[in-house]
């Protein structure tokens, strides 16, 4: 369009848009690096998945070798049953908390000494799967209700967040808090922390 | 050449390229058409259409987001906001070679980073639409944010515009969470910001705010300084209008009309020393004031009168009055600057060059008139208390004389025991 209002032919002007955008294509593609996932990579200071997974390797060190299993298991003969309650983000950022706490999970299941039940929400699919069954299933199939394991303790926690900036440089300092408490009685059996701290520099030039 | 041969010529490119290259501003009304006609989804449309280069990307991502929360998907705005956020935070560095091009060309050359003030009412936006959805936890990381903001804008300036209504609104996120001493700080600053611009901005302390101070003042424990509020307020009987604990609130949040729209003034001169024509050409706002200046909000039997908390037309304004000395200095460099190229060419026998150095340094020489125009020209609040329970809310907006501009309704709004509940609408008419 610019061409034609310099007055440029038709025929020039398109070849040299061609010409522009074949020089601005071949340097423009989309280039992807597959990543190794435990490769540290840290493009904005936010809260990315190596906090994530910094966060889980500690939390799930901590809980197994914690006193509050070896205590459960010489009362019990089953290994508790835990819940996830909330993790509130209470920091600067929108965080995916989930991530790590499926970390937890996935090693804390997979050890044997703990069993997890399903949330509040997925409890309530299953609830009604179980309701379909009712209807539905062949009778030898069928799965009754009110058998549920209930959980003996809640996992909750927090994530906060103090950041101190000036001008172009920041501190960011991320704290993790994880608990675990008993429904039978409001005990608290295990506190796990997690401290990240990060300088971030704002480049102060771009292109 | 002859002096009238080059203006004729002069006259008949700028022509050209005022029909070839309108100023934001000017293509920006279909959209605003669109808005006052109550149809949003239009209006994104012709927004995409208008998709421009990548330095007017932040712009783009703001009015969006603004559209999609008019339209009601306050999710896919939300998106939008985060990353009109990511790309503001990537534009802050400063660019050597955007720079050079502003100073050859003009300032819109230059990637929109948002103006400190849509920054922090970029934060107000996400977090209303955190508050619609029911997420307060995600409204409290935009509380955060404007804190943050806030924070930094201070140490930069010493002041920052219309702080007032920002902070308010975090006190409220902070008081919904209860976290009581939180949300005092955040109503302590938001009263100190009030009073500071009560005058400039033509906004008075909102009751509600006055309110909001006592009780938590009481709830606090802070004997002396509900004395002095209650001096100063002259409520002393405040906590038998507090009275009947209601067990829910609602908060509704009006956005009123457009801000005020960047335009272009140009100056065209002859050059007294050497003939030819000189342009300097400037932004300014041109105000759009809304037709509404009153709202109440209605639902079962009670009701309460809605009270203006910002006035953004009047913050635009005087931002750009702070900008304006730096704006000018580079126009005329930028002018002085074009003026010596042609001179040195001409020196250089080379009159061509200098002509069209001439011609070019005309007619790129436009004001940056790239502004968050979706923003409203001013926001109302009212706080209304309410028991738990399914209402239709009714709210009557009433320009200057009283009259009823326009009546809305929103049925099935659910009041929740002990919980707020938000609601907001913007209303538009060109």
């Amino acid at each position: 369009m610019m061409c034609f209002t310099i007055g440029m032919p038709r025929a020039v002007c398109a070849a040299l848009m061609a010409g522009l955008f074949a020089v601005l294509s071949s340097g423009c593609a989309t280039k992807v690096e597959r990543l190794q996932v435990d490769e540290v990579k840290d493009l904005s200071g936010a809260w990315n998945d190596t906090d994530s997974r910094l966060v889980s390797e500690e939390m799930i060190k901590d809980v197994l070798s914690a006193p509050w299993l070896s205590a459960y298991s010489s009362t019990h003969k089953a290994p508790p049953a835990l819940i996830v309650g909330d993790v509130r983000n209470l920091s600067h950022e929108h965080i995916n908390t989930q991530t790590f706490i499926s970390d937890m999970g996935r090693v804390l299941i997979n050890s044997g000494k703990v069993q997890f039940v399903a949330s509040r929400g997925e409890r309530n699919e299953i609830r009604e799967e179980r309701k379909d069954q009712d209807l539905n299933a062949r009778e030898d199939t069928r799965k009754a209700m009110g058998m549920e394991q209930g959980a003996d303790y809640m996992l909750k926690g927090a994530i906060n967040t103090i950041i101190d900036a000036s001008g172009s440089t920041q501190v960011r300092y991320y704290q993790v808090d994880l608990s675990l408490i008993s429904l039978a009685d409001n005990r608290i059996a295990w506190v796990g922390q997690k401290k990240i701290k990060k300088l971030v520099e704002r480049s102060k030039l771009r292109f | 050449m002859s002096q009238n041969r080059l203006l004729r010529c002069l006259a008949a490119f700028y022509a050209l390229w005022l029909t070839g290259c309108a100023t934001h501003s000017e293509t920006f009304r279909v959209v605003e058409q669109n808005l006052a006609n109550q149809q949003p989804e239009l209006a994104l449309r012709a927004l995409d259409k208008q998709k421009g280069s990548r330095t007017d990307e932040v712009l783009y991502l703001l009015n969006k987001a603004m559209l999609l929360r008019i339209a009601g998907d306050y999710q896919a705005s939300t998106a939008s906001f985060e990353a009109a956020q990511q790309r503001m935070g990537a534009l802050s560095a400063l660019s050597l070679r955007e720079q050079g091009t502003s100073f050859l060309i003009n300032d819109s050359t230059r990637s929109y980073v948002g103006e400190p003030f849509e920054q922090v009412m970029m934060h107000v936006y996400k977090a209303l639409n955190y508050l619609q959805l029911g997420e307060r936890d995600g409204a409290r990381v935009e509380a955060l944010q404007i804190d943050l903001n806030l924070r930094e804008l201070g140490e930069k300036s010493g002041r920052h515009l219309g702080e007032a209504f920002p902070r308010y609104l975090t006190g409220i996120i902070y008081e919904d969470l209860g976290e009581w001493s939180d949300a005092m700080i955040a109503y302590r600053k938001a009263y100190e910001a009030y009073l500071q611009n009560k005058s400039k901005y033509r906004i008075d302390v909102p009751e509600f705010l006055k309110m909001d101070l006592l009780r938590l003042a009481h709830k606090l424990d802070l004997g002396e300084e509900q004395d002095k509020y209650q001096r100063e307020f002259a409520l002393q009987d405040w906590q038998d209008k507090n009275q009947g604990n209601p067990e829910g609130e609602l908060i509704f949040v009006l956005n009123n009309g457009l801000a005020p729209i960047k335009r272009e003034n140009s100056v065209v001169m002859p050059n007294p020393s050497r003939g030819g024509l000189l342009r300097i050409s400037l932004p300014y706002y041109q105000p759009r004031p809304s037709l509404v200046s009153k709202m109440r909000v209605n639902a079962a039997d009670g009701g309460v009168e809605g009270e203006r908390v910002e006035n953004i037309g009047a913050i635009a304004t005087e931002n750009l009055a702070d900008q304006m000395p730096a704006i000018t200095a580079r126009s005329v460099a930028r002018v002085v600057a074009k003026q010596q190229i042609s001179v040195q060419s001409r020196k250089n026998n080379n009159d061509a060059l200098a002509l069209v150095v001439d011609i070019i340094g005309f007619i790129t020489e436009q004001a940056d008139t790239r502004a968050w125009s979706t923003l409203p020209q001013d926001i109302y609040l009212a706080r209304l208390p309410l028991g738990s329970g399914s209402y239709t809310v009714k709210i009557e907006l009433r320009d200057r004389m009283d009259n009823i501009v326009t009546v809305r309704e929103f049925p099935n709004v659910l009041i929740q025991q002990g919980k707020k509940t938000y609601l907001s609408y913007h209303w538009i008419s060109l």
